[in-house]
């Protein structure tokens, strides 16, 4: 089901203008052999692993507290290029603790620390791909079993209202993007994981 | 003669009657055994929030149905074996009082009246057959510590569900149980003695882990008479030689028990 919902929502997104598609959080970015697994064709002009832009300096130590989407986008970043590999792993384990500790309370903790629900959501989806690109990027299946459970909560992501929210002009737009790129890679990681290319 | 403590999940513990009874048959003196009860709110909600209906299954198979659970299998599981070595109690009570020993009811493992039966009873080891975490203040007074028996292999399998990982990841050569020392990490104290097990002919996880529980009883005591006679050491495990595993998704778990299912046809 989620194969058809994937092709549908990428048609819609090929139809969408490409300045729409260049958030800064970088919801599309690096996805080419997904896209390919699925025989989906690239979008004319992408910008596939986030170019190189400066860094950013970490955070002390690694908490959900201290992180911020521009921190997650370096982690992202850094994922891409294959860089920093200890910082990342260190700040993986460390989110995915706190999002399998702290499961049932997250969305009153996200609402709280970025102070609306939009922007809780956003962040959360932006946390969620951060953390399936690490499971994809060092075939670690524990960050993918962290993520299918976020993608579960249907307040993140509801596979109903992707594609509706995907023509959309306001801030759903860019979470839908986001919960997208989270059901391609999901769905592209289970199915390497059933035949065994995952490891 | 070695004493010992033994912390219990529950009083229908059936690895706390086994593993009990051998020990006590193996001349080790059980100087007491701490209890947890079972009605607690609070922990239910804990444990509900992180395991889901899989709690409900839990209690269901351990508290409702408990022998009757293990009927028409065409294995050895650990009702077949206790029936076999003649262990005839059903609770922790009724064994306790058939050979004197002292039970403490506790609602957790970790309140002042379990440290002072700890204090008290100064044992050469304590015992874990089930509880939930155990805080520096209680580990402090266990003597050379508290050993456990753990369902995966260490120091690769840390913390849930690590009969099912090994197989996801296509490493069936790490399934199996270790025995070690509890520290204040999830598993990460001193290992006694790994052993593997064979998934062969296995085709669900439930089989593998009633299978697994049969022998896990055994190898525990085992392991512990060895230490408590000197005939075997602490090896030392890193936190960085392993990971730590977390419930496994539906859709993983799916996964996990095609390969299984394929591994054994």
């Amino acid at each position: 089901m989620n194969h058809l919902l994937v092709r549908d929502c990428w048609r819609i997104i090929r139809e969408t203008d490409p300045s729409r598609l260049n958030d800064a959080r970088l919801p599309l970015a690096n996805l080419d052999d997904c896209l390919a697994y699925f025989e989906l064709s690239p979008l004319p002009v992408a910008e596939t692993h986030g170019g190189d832009r400066p860094g950013i300096s970490s955070p002390a130590t690694p908490s959900f507290k201290g992180l911020t989407d521009e921190f997650l986008l370096a982690l992202r970043r850094h994922l891409f290029a294959q860089s920093e590999s200890s910082l990342v792993t260190q700040w993986a384990e460390t989110l995915m603790r706190f999002c399998e500790v702290r499961y049932h309370s997250l969305r009153s903790r996200a609402i709280s620390k970025c102070g609306s629900k939009e922007a809780a959501q956003l962040h959360l989806l932006h946390l969620a791909a951060f953390l399936m690109d690490q499971a994809i990027e060092t075939r670690d299946v524990r960050p993918l079993n962290t993520t299918l459970k976020l993608t579960d909560i249907k307040w993140l992501l509801d596979t109903r209202t992707i594609a509706r929210n995907l023509t959309r002009t306001d801030s759903r737009f860019v979470a839908a993007l986001f919960q997208f790129r989270l059901v391609l890679t999901s769905e592209y990681a289970l199915d390497q994981l059933s035949n065994s290319e995952f490891s | 003669m070695s004493d010992v403590v033994i912390l219990s999940p529950s009083r229908f513990s059936l690895n706390t009657l086994c593993a009990t009874e051998l020990l006590l048959r193996n001349q080790v003196q059980v100087k007491a055994i701490v209890v947890r009860r079972l009605i607690n709110p609070r922990r239910f909600v804990k444990e509900f929030g992180r395991d889901g209906t899989r709690l409900i299954r839990k209690i269901w198979k351990k508290l409702v149905l408990r022998d009757s659970a293990y009927k028409h299998r065409d294995y050895e599981t650990i009702v077949d074996f206790m029936k076999a070595e003649g262990m005839v109690f059903r609770t922790v009570d009724e064994l306790a009082k058939k050979h004197g020993i002292p039970v403490v009811y506790c609602y957790d493992l970790n309140v002042p009246v379990v440290v002072d039966t700890l204090k008290k009873a100064a044992p050469d080891l304590v015992v874990f057959t089930g509880g939930g975490l155990i805080r520096a203040e209680v580990l402090q007074h266990c003597g050379a510590g508290i050993a456990n028996c753990h369902m995966g292999i260490l120091p690769r399998y840390r913390g849930m569900d690590v009969v099912e990982w090994p197989v996801l990841e296509d490493r069936l050569d790490q399934v199996g149980t270790t025995v070690h020392f509890m520290d204040q990490g999830i598993d990460t104290g001193d290992i006694l003695q790994k052993r593997k097990v064979s998934t062969q002919s296995v085709a669900t996880f439930k089989e593998l882990r009633d299978r697994f529980e049969r022998c896990m009883c055994e190898q525990f005591v085992e392991t512990c008479l060895d230490y408590l006679n000197g005939r075997v050491e602490r090896v030392p495990q890193a936190p960085e030689d392993g990971k730590q595993y977390f419930l496994m998704h539906p859709r993983l778990l799916q996964i996990a028990q095609a390969k299984l299912k394929a591994a054994a046809e």
